[in-house]
């Protein structure tokens, strides 16, 4: 089961700041400690800018996930990775989906690795956002769009 | 649908933070600005406001310009209020403290947090070129003997 709690438009520089306080607020009200929710709000600033700096405008989904309700049904297929944790218990954790219809990532490979950047930043951003939470999907064609889909679980 | 407004919010959180507000309310200050001191030989600045595109620019030109004309030989930034260190701030504290550096001016990070600290390591940020201290009186303490240390080089002898 995912249950959307946020959603935000990115259009400008601004949003960002809006993505990033949201996902921030959404994280300590889940009960995520400030370190994750410093890891959240950190990875969801990046993604928000990678769609500014990129596509030019996308949205931002901030959602509440749970591992025991994924099983078998979901018609999105989203969390079938949790079954990798192998635990039998519920876990909570917030996800968060950053979509566009950009120009599209050429080389995914490429732009995962450190250093690399087509846009004049430090070239970590995809990288990092992926070592900050403990899931990481991207799926994007060019031409078409890019999303990326990342989800911090809660420790129990 | 208004830019900036989120749109399915659930949040009716008492602990909402003025940013949060303003920022779902789309609304930016006008024309911010990010206030600059001097103390002794140095300059002291403390961002307390997510800094944008526009406003960073305006901060690098605003720190330039002050060393030019105070002559300052060391720069204090204070990041104690910033709670997302990402790489876009990463890369303009950095070019900041080049310029700074091309001025003979050295830089100095205060107040990066426990949590910020974390994050930027896994995250793989790097202050390239840039001293990072804990609090403010860390962060005079080194510029002041680093002063020593660079007018004990040039002006050895004239020193009382």
């Amino acid at each position: 089961m995912v249950k959307i709690m946020v959603k935000i438009e990115i259009k400008e520089e601004y949003d960002i700041v809006t993505a990033r306080v949201a996902a921030k607020e959404e994280a300590k009200k889940l009960g995520f400690g400030i370190v994750d929710q410093t890891r959240i709000a950190t990875a969801v600033s990046e993604l928000a800018r990678n769609i500014v700096d990129y596509a030019g405008e996308g949205v931002i989904e901030i959602n509440i996930v749970r591992t025991e309700a994924v099983e078998g049904g979901s018609s999105s297929g989203k969390g079938s990775r949790s079954e990798r944790h192998g635990e039998a218990e519920e876990r909570l954790g917030l996800e968060i989906i950053a979509a566009d219809n950009g120009p599209g990532i050429e080389d995914i490979e490429k732009a995962l690795e450190d250093g690399y950047s087509t846009g004049g930043g430090l070239g970590i951003g995809l990288g990092g956002v992926r070592r900050l939470m403990d899931e990481f999907e991207i799926q994007s064609n060019v031409g078409e769009g890019t999303k990326v889909r990342v989800v911090k679980w809660k420790r129990i | 649908m208004k830019s900036g407004s989120v749109l399915a919010a659930g949040s009716e959180h008492a602990e909402e933070t003025k940013r949060t507000r303003m920022a779902e309310k789309g609304e930016r200050p006008a024309s911010e600005r990010i206030p600059i001191l001097q103390i002794e030989d140095f300059l002291l600045t403390s961002i307390q406001v997510p800094l944008h595109d526009r406003l960073a620019l305006q901060f690098q030109r605003d720190i330039l310009q002050t060393i030019e004309r105070t002559r300052a030989k060391g720069l204090l930034i204070d990041i104690t209020a910033i709670d997302v260190v990402d790489s876009f701030i990463t890369r303009i504290l950095v070019e900041i403290a080049k310029m700074a550096s091309l001025m003979g001016v050295k830089t100095v990070i205060v107040g990066l947090r426990p949590e910020i600290s974390i994050t930027l390591v896994e995250f793989g940020v790097e202050f390239n070129g840039i001293e990072t201290v804990l609090n403010l009186e860390k962060g005079l303490e080194m510029l002041r003997a680093w002063k020593k240390g660079d007018y004990g080089e040039n002006y050895g002898e004239n020193r009382d």
